[in-house]
């Protein structure tokens, strides 16, 4: 990702970065709103993420793939975020929220797919602000980002099973989110619906 | 989860930046890079790099691509053309044979312009200036001592060879026009003539004792070849008027264009020499005009513009090459000719002074005691009245210079026998002024002037008593079998032998 020692192998810096910059701009924009459902907080944030990264490149550090380090840097730039935004720690939050080693079904890949495939993608992306961060970053990784359990482990420095527990848990938080908000729903609609013929019998 | 994927990601790529937010976006990072720049050995170390990795990129021949700079290519390009094309060639128009350059300048600079010359009649004017070229080149290197056998012959081939050309060029130039070809003759042979001449003085010159010194005999002798297969009889066929008289304004123009020229790079006495001689054409000119307005004169009227072609093509060449003004005076090239003024002045001068003489022969008879140098004086009296009457009535003011000389000649010589033959006779010494106008008078003689005074100093009394004075003649003939071979030392002993 990023070589800790300074080299001289320094080739094509500033072309280099523009390019990195016109490549994920957007994605890592996607990423930060996403995250914090703030456009202009998410637009500080890209850009203190390539001026950061622009100063390490200045101390003479190789940046040998681009993606994952501005991933990092990004990521860390929105916990920062939070960490001034809520008095709780996002090690508070975890701890209440508990990462344990996960069951089997929260580990299996299958079961994710058996799980992802009941919820409806448009109502989770609506949803998604609803659900805690620590499960709303793993699945924007995963299913905006195309991040692999190996990458996302590296982003969050966590290790993979956590992840996919956090991934599983997420999407479980999602559909009981969407099954509450159909049922609400169906009920407002039903609630509607009495209104409706006692209206007509009144009438 | 493939559709909940593709139906989150789909959703997810709504949110997005704007153009203006991208724009803005990128010019703020772009001006944080501007404000916090590598450092300079970073940028070193890049350019570097960049251009190793470059080149560690190919991997076969193949796909190999290099950057070609045109731009320094075409900027070092023209450079070195303007070198090669300008500089080279203008460098090599001052070497001499045995330089670097001299084969630039003789198979470059002369190719080029050889090459562009359009036409018979001026590829015979590039051969004689090429001609001309070899000929300064080689004064030039015996000038400097520089002037080696080898040198010498191959200039003598290199006249032979233009000289040839020309020649060959003037017959092209014949199947086509034949005023055209003799009048490239006559120019050429002009200027050939002059080289001679300065070239003929220099070669008297003897070398020098180390020998280092050529003379140029080879190459005198190469311009004495080619001056000699010249093609006389063909310049007796007179050119047309019209085509004489365009080439004599041709000539006068750049006669007068080269005079201007030299004004303030020779001295004043140069130019007016020149100036005399271009008034001496435009006199000619002139009668030639006159000579052509009436039918029976025509022949002679084209007769004198060629003579004025050859003047002027030979005033061409005195001015045009310094080292022939070096070496010989324009008197010898271009004659001066007497105006109608300065011939009758002359006439009346000469006649005077041969009227002087008689008299001052008349008196001395009557005082003179010695007999036989009394009668002698007598015939020389009787000769050389007769001379005086034959003398008013040759209308050629060049005949009138030929016989006043021979008779002043006489007159001279009586005037030494005068003073020997008696104290008592007043010794008349000849007057300056006569002595001077003769010399004038003989120079204007178109070259035969030194010739005339050669023969009064070598033989001063051979010819003039042999043709003037046959009773002398017969008499130291009769006397003394020895006294004729004796006269040649000088004048004295030739007029003690006299009597």
């Amino acid at each position: 990702m990023a070589g800790e020692q300074s080299t001289d192998n320094q080739s094509g810096h500033e072309a280099r970065f523009l390019e990195a910059y016109e490549q994920y701009n957007d994605a890592l924009f996607r990423h930060a709103c996403m995250r914090i459902s703030d456009r202009e907080k998410a637009i500080d944030l890209v850009h203190d993420t390539f001026t950061k990264v622009w100063s390490y490149v200045r101390k003479g550090y190789e940046i040998e793939q681009f993606r994952p380090f501005l991933y990092k840097v990004l990521n860390n730039l929105i916990i920062d975020t939070y960490r001034k935004k809520k008095e709780s720690s996002l090690d508070a939050l975890l701890d209440i929220e508990g990462v344990d080693e996960g069951s089997f079904d929260e580990l299996s890949e299958s079961s994710v797919e058996a799980l992802a495939a009941t919820i409806d993608g448009r109502k989770a992306f609506d949803l998604m602000d609803d659900i805690p961060d620590v499960y709303k970053e793993v699945l924007i990784m995963r299913f905006v980002d195309g991040l692999g359990p190996k990458e996302m482990s590296e982003l969050t420095e966590e290790k993979e099973n956590v992840i996919s527990v956090r991934i599983h848990r997420g999407l479980k938080l999602l559909r009981q989110k969407i099954e509450a908000q159909d049922e609400f729903a169906d009920e407002k609609r039903k609630a509607a619906a009495r209104k409706k013929a006692a209206d007509k019998k009144t009438i | 989860m493939k559709r909940f994927s593709e139906q989150l990601h789909k959703k997810s790529q709504t949110v997005k930046l704007k153009k203006s937010e991208q724009a803005d976006l990128r010019a703020r990072i772009v001006s944080y890079m501007e404000y916090h720049p590598l450092p300079a050995a970073m940028k070193a170390a890049e350019v570097s790099k960049t251009k190793k990795a470059t080149r560690s990129t190919i991997f076969t021949d193949t796909f190999a691509h290099y950057a070609i700079p045109y731009q320094m290519l075409f900027k070092f390009g023209s450079v070195a053309a303007v070198f090669v094309l300008v500089f080279i060639p203008f460098m090599a128009e001052r070497s001499v044979p045995g330089d670097t350059l001299y084969a630039v300048k003789v198979q470059f600079n002369e190719e080029v312009r050889g090459n562009l010359t359009w036409g018979s009649y001026e590829k015979v004017e590039w051969e004689t200036t090429l001609l001309n070229r070899r000929i300064a080149e080689a004064r030039l290197l015996a000038d400097e001592g520089l002037l080696t056998e080898e040198v010498e012959a191959g200039v003598a081939a290199a006249v032979k060879e233009h000289s040839d050309n020309a020649k060959r060029e003037i017959e092209v130039l014949r199947a086509s026009d034949v005023d055209d070809a003799t009048i490239a003759t006559i120019a050429f042979d002009s200027s050939l003539s002059v080289q001679a001449q300065a070239f003929g003085d220099e070669a008297a010159v003897p070398a020098t004792a180390t020998g280092t010194e050529r003379t140029g005999k080879l190459i005198s002798n190469a311009i004495g070849e080619s001056l000699a297969k010249a093609p006389q009889a063909e310049i007796a066929a007179v050119p047309a008027y019209s085509k004489l008289m365009a080439r004599v304004e041709q000539n006068t123009t750049r006669v007068r264009d080269l005079r201007d020229s030299l004004a303030g790079t020779v001295t004043d006495k140069d130019l007016a020499d020149v100036s005399r001689r271009i008034e001496d054409i435009d006199r000619a000119i002139a009668v030639a005009i006159g000579l052509a307005a009436e039918e029976p004169t025509e022949l002679e009227a084209r007769i004198a513009l060629t003579d004025v072609v050859v003047r002027t093509q030979k005033l061409i060449v005195f001015m045009t090459e310094l080292d022939v003004r070096e070496k010989v005076t324009i008197e010898e090239v271009v004659p001066m000719v007497p105006t109608s003024e300065e011939m009758s002045s002359d006439r009346s001068k000469r006649t005077a002074e041969l009227t002087a003489v008689i008299a001052q022969i008349t008196t001395a008879i009557e005082t003179i005691e010695n007999q036989a140098i009394a009668d002698k004086l007598t015939a020389v009296q009787k000769q050389l009245q007769a001379s005086l009457d034959l003398l008013t009535t040759i209308d050629d003011y060049k005949v009138f210079v030929v016989e006043s000389n021979e008779s002043l000649e006489l007159a001279k010589d009586a005037l030494q026998l005068v003073a020997q033959g008696g104290s008592e006779s007043p010794v008349v010494e000849v007057p300056t002024e006569a002595v001077q106008a003769t010399s004038t008078a003989t120079s204007t003689d178109d070259g035969t002037s030194e010739s005339t005074d050669t023969d009064t100093e070598a033989e001063p009394n051979a010819s003039s008593t042999e043709s003037v004075i046959p009773e002398a003649t017969s008499t130291s003939t009769a006397t003394s079998s020895d006294a004729t071979a004796t006269t040649t030392q000088n004048t004295q002993s030739g007029v003690d032998e006299l009597p």
